[in-house]
């Protein structure tokens, strides 16, 4: 449609043409000026706009490369506009009017007229067939909105044979009556194609067709329906041998089948956590490495050099970064190399050494930790892989020494002994981490002007030594304050829990459902003096225990989950949230709901 | 009083006044001594405070007792030795259909016995089209490996079925096929669509548009010139027998796998797409489609509407089978069972209340349309609960608890994953575009909705 508007084609000549087109042939042979005519006299009846058709025009030998030349008649042709553009302003200006009046002009060319026939045509047709189907439209909204389909079978279904049995018995039948009442029918029944096969088509025009496009392949299925299928088969070269097709299929289909299966496992495989299981393969997987390598050892040294070069460069790897663990995989694999060379054995056992030396737990003695580190500067020194330039080894050696003497206590203890504490407060401070140090230390700060406590006056008093006696006392005082401290702290964090806990039990109190006491007071109460009271287990039959429920903060000793179980609460989740799709609003849904 | 003008005319002869009082026994007797007691209920609302609470309590308990019952598988066929590729079920006989194998062979299954009448090995490939005669006894199979066609007949004579009646090499290799509703026509699609006339050996027409072939031509069962036709090329093609030429082309984002005519609706029809969605068009409509069924978790292989033209089938590569009410975009139940493989291709019997699927575990298997339907003769009590029920559910529809229990369906776990990934990506595409809109303006990131955006262009 859209392209109907756009092209400059006479709308009333095109719909003539695709009516033509799609009507009898007996129009097409009307003759062209009566056809001209008529639709002259149609345009000037019904006052239609006749814009001409555009045509193709051979190429002139005259330059028109913007359309110029048929633009504006004999004033603007070419020469003259360039002759007066060699003038003033005012020339300059036509000038300009002049090219872009052209470039309005300039257009695409069209589409060949046999293309857009075509699809005018086309969209002819699919306008006819759409109003075709638009006249079920009526039908159609009936049946949807109705609130039954009728879909009746077709009344001429005759009733069928349950099974082959039957066939057979019913076939048996049917060929006797058919024998008995006309044999020669019979006979070529048998033989014959029924009614809907196709007959061999030996008419004139066929033989004609034949002869002339000698189309064998056309004749043969023209002629299969009688032949012998063998020796059609062998004709027709598109069609394989039934069996090797079948076959090749089948393996196709085994093949696919097997991948599937092998990736299914794989799957699964690598789905199991389990670590026997998972041990049990690396074990397997180390096996039929070492085996794969022994094998090429013997029937591929190439490989079997690019497999132990891989290895080495791992090695190298290795030796670069920090691991140096026994079993990792890389050690395994080392292991393995290991079988077939001295060398890298002794590489094995030197990195589970250095590994040993590495992980070695580090207690007080700072000479077995410096003579560590040194044979580990030693060992790292002779690899290949690890060259530091001598300049950096050397600045890394200094190091380590001022190191070293500064090391002659272990390193916790270090910075109580540059602020000159006793042997009593350092070991305490030992124990505790660098953050506790660091706090510590300002605490002391504060209790440096703090007046002392009796008890660490006593032991001051003791002493003897007055240097020594304050620099106890404060110490003791320090140690005293925090103790207090901490026990302050205590107390309330005591209270505070106590307080959470209180008002989490009172929450839980008052959010669980309460009992149902249907006990009337009064009853078996007032007759008299002398008459027994209710038992107490005939009472408790009246009371409906209300269902204990778990509650989400159970498991949370911190938290408080309030479970708010008003009526509204309970109920929200059975409302409609919204007005469902075909109500306009609520009242229309709550109306057709109480209906 | 009952017939006031009749009173009135005995009054004039009696003076004593009649009061008629008229009780139907049925309301108040038992039928038989085992029956439980009917009670006498005063409808008056006032004394039924609490009726609404009781309605409502009903349409959940009808809802869970349709959850209870649903129980759609009613049998396996039995081995095949192989893929299943199609099915065809009888035109005329509600018992009958056709199955077709990748090995080349055709079955003809009783489906209330579930046996198999007998099988043919009828072609040297994958069996790509099965259709029937509407008429005659007949049936055609085609295959793209040996690119023949064969026509069957199943009379009454089992001579016949060793061989076939008759048979066509074809110069192409046949995709599917289709028969017309009532004349002696049928379309082969291959590389273009063929019309051929089973009197002829020459096809009686020919359409093509674009390079690639033609997956599956199906006519339209009411306006018998029309055909419908998707291709490789991820087109869907409208053909007239009487034009030339295609009439329109909708190029779309995947490719179609099949297509279906609503049997009702005579300018409707409906694809299984590669994107995982089914889409239904309307022919007089084609710039976009007029539903998108979004569901399954792989491609759709195949497509089939119900006789009554409300419901839809698919068949899906994921192992599952959906039913889809027409024109609702989420499906109404899906169907699984633990052994059945990808499923090609689903087909409604022909009183809509089953469906028989082919699939690639060398099965063919029989289900209930609606899951929870109970089969065999009712009892008018019998239907009257039902009805009842049906009549809450459909009443209680829009209330969460109710529709949370009719939707609820188990999955296996990889169908439940894809389902939540797909969901994931959903929401992850539609808030960047909400993003998008926000950031960019309205006007430059306009809202775009889910039907316009599955067709690239329509060539006319």
């Amino acid at each position: 449609m859209k392209n109907r508007e756009d092209s400059d084609d006479d709308p009333l000549e095109e719909e003539a043409e695709a009516t033509m087109s799609a009507g009898e042939e007996a129009s097409a042979d009307v003759p062209e000026e009566d056809h001209a005519a008529l639709l002259s006299g149609l345009r000037r009846t019904l006052k239609v706009d006749g814009r001409r058709r555009s045509e193709r025009r051979p190429p002139s030998s005259a330059m028109d490369v913007h359309g110029l030349r048929s633009a504006g008649g004999a004033a603007s042709s070419m020469r003259q506009i360039l002759a007066t553009a060699l003038g003033g302003q005012a020339a300059k200006r036509a000038v300009g009017q002049e090219l872009r009046a052209a470039k309005r002009r300039h257009r695409v060319l069209e589409a060949p007229a046999k293309l857009t026939e075509a699809k005018s045509q086309r969209i002819a047709a699919y306008e006819r067939a759409n109003k075709d189907l638009g006249r079920w439209y009526g039908y159609v909204e009936r049946n949807r909105l109705s609130e039954e389909v009728s879909f009746p079978l077709p009344a001429t279904g005759a009733p069928r044979p349950q099974s082959v049995s039957d066939y057979r018995q019913r076939a048996r039948v049917d060929i006797a009556v058919a024998m008995s009442a006309d044999p020669d029918s019979a006979k070529g029944e048998s033989g014959a194609a029924p009614t809907t096969s196709a007959p061999v088509v030996d008419d004139l025009e066929s033989r004609l067709y034949r002869r002339l496009y000698n189309q064998t392949a056309i004749a043969e299925a023209a002629g299969l329906a009688a032949g012998n299928p063998q020796q059609q088969q062998q004709k027709n070269p598109n069609q394989l041998d039934g069996a090797k097709v079948r076959e090749r299929l089948a393996s196709n289909r085994r093949l696919i089948a097997r991948r599937h299966f092998l990736e299914e496992k794989l799957k699964r495989q690598s789905r199991i956590k389990s670590k026997s299981y998972r041990k049990h393969a690396r074990r397997a997987k180390l096996k039929q490495e070492e085996a794969e390598l022994t094998a090429l050892k013997d029937s591929d040294p190439a490989a079997f050099a690019e497999r132990m070069a891989a290895l080495e460069r791992a090695r190298a790897d290795e030796r670069i970064s920090q691991r140096h663990r026994g079993g990792s995989k890389f050690a395994r694999q080392q292991k393995l190399r290991a079988k077939f060379d001295d060398a890298a054995r002794q590489a094995v056992q030197d990195m589970i050494q250095r590994g040993k030396e590495l992980t070695e737990k580090t207690d007080g003695d700072a000479n077995g930790d410096s003579s560590g580190e040194d044979s580990d500067a030693k060992s790292s020194g002779d690899e290949a892989a690890v060259q530091l330039p001598e300049d950096l080894v050397d600045d890394w050696n200094d190091g380590t020494a001022e190191e070293d003497k500064d090391e002659t206590v272990p390193a916790s203890l270090r910075p109580a002994r540059s602020t000159g504490l006793s042997a009593a407060s350092s070991t305490l401070a030992s124990s505790a981490g660098q953050k506790r140090q660091q706090q510590q230390r300002s605490l002391e700060l504060d209790l440096s002007h703090m007046p002392s406590l009796p008890t660490v006056d006593a032991a001051g008093d003791e002493d003897g030594d007055a240097l020594e006696a304050a620099s106890s006392r404060r110490s003791l005082a320090r140690l005293r304050t925090d103790e207090l401290l901490a026990e302050e702290v205590a107390e309330t964090e005591a209270d505070a829990k106590a307080d959470f806990e209180r008002e989490k039990a009172a929450v839980a109190d008052e959010e669980q459902p309460k009992d149902v006491d249907l006990f009337l007071p009064g009853w078996n109460t007032w007759t008299g003096p002398g008459t027994r009271p209710v038992s107490e287990e005939r009472r408790q039959k009246f009371v409906i225990k209300a269902p204990r429920r778990k509650r989400r903060d159970a498991a949370h000793g911190h938290v408080i989950i309030r479970e708010r179980l008003g009526a509204g609460q309970a109920l929200r989740r059975h409302l409609v949230k919204g007005v469902p799709f075909p109500y306009a609003n609520a009242e229309q849904f709550e109306g057709a709901m109480r209906a | 009083c009952l017939f006031p003008v009749l009173i009135d005319q005995l009054n004039t002869h009696w003076p004593m006044k009649v009061k008629l009082l008229l009780r139907n026994p049925q309301d108040y007797l038992r039928e038989t001594a085992d029956d439980i007691h009917k009670l006498a209920r005063n409808p008056a609302p006032e004394l039924h405070p609490m009726s609404a609470e009781t309605e409502y309590v009903r349409a959940l308990n009808a809802a869970k007792l349709e959850r209870m019952f649903a129980k759609p598988f009613l049998g396996c066929f039995g081995d095949q030795g192989d893929q299943l590729s199609r099915v065809c079920m009888h035109p005329r006989a509600l018992s009958l259909c056709l199955s077709g194998c990748v090995d080349g062979r055709v079955a003809f299954w009783n489906i209330p016995r579930r046996s198999r009448v007998l099988q043919l090995d009828a072609h040297s490939g994958c069996v790509q089209g099965l259709c029937w005669h509407p008429e005659q006894d007949l049936f055609y199979s085609c295959c793209d490996t040996d690119r023949t066609l064969k026509a069957w007949r199943v009379g009454d004579d089992l001579t016949e079925f060793s061989r076939p009646v008759s048979q066509r090499h074809l110069d192409f290799a046949p995709l599917n096929l289709d028969h017309h509703v009532s004349k002696d026509l049928f379309a082969l699609s291959g590389d273009a669509v063929y019309l051929y006339d089973s009197r002829r050996s020459d096809p009686v027409g020919q359409w093509k548009w674009g390079s690639d072939s033609v997956l599956q031509a199906r006519f339209n069962p009411t306006e018998w010139h029309l055909l419908a036709a998707v291709t490789k090329d991820n087109a869907l093609l409208l053909i007239d027998t009487r034009q030339r030429e295609p009439l329109r082309r909708i190029r779309c984002e995947f490719r179609q796998n099949a297509l279906c005519w609503n049997p009702q609706e005579p300018f409707v029809l409906a694809t299984a797409s590669d994107d995982y969605n089914l889409y239904s068009w309307d022919a007089r409509r084609l710039a976009s489609p007029a539903c998108v069924y979004r569901g399954h978790t792989n491609a759709a292989m195949d497509v089939d509407f119900a006789p009554t033209g409300r419901e839809l089938v698919s068949a899906s590569y994921d192992c599952t089978v959906r039913l889809w009410e027409s024109g609702r975009s989420q499906s109404r139940d899906v169907y699984h069972t633990k052994r059945m493989y990808r499923v090609f291709a689903a087909r409604y019997s022909l009183d809509a209340r089953f469906i028989v699927t082919a699939s690639a575990d060398f099965n063919l298997r029989l289900w209930k349309a609606r899951a929870s339907e109970k089969l065999g003769a009712l009892t008018p009590r019998e239907r009257a609960a039902v009805n009842t029920a049906e009549a809450l559910k459909q009443k209680y529809a829009h209330h969460p608890q109710v529709r949370r229990i009719v939707q609820h369906r188990h999955l296996p776990k990889r169908l439940y994953q894809a389902q939540l990934e797909m969901k994931a990506i959903r929401g992850k595409q539609r808030r960047k575009e909400v993003n998008r809109r926000e950031h960019r303006g309205e006007d430059k990131e306009p809202f775009v909705p889910e039907r316009d955006r599955h067709v690239r262009g329509v060539d006319e």
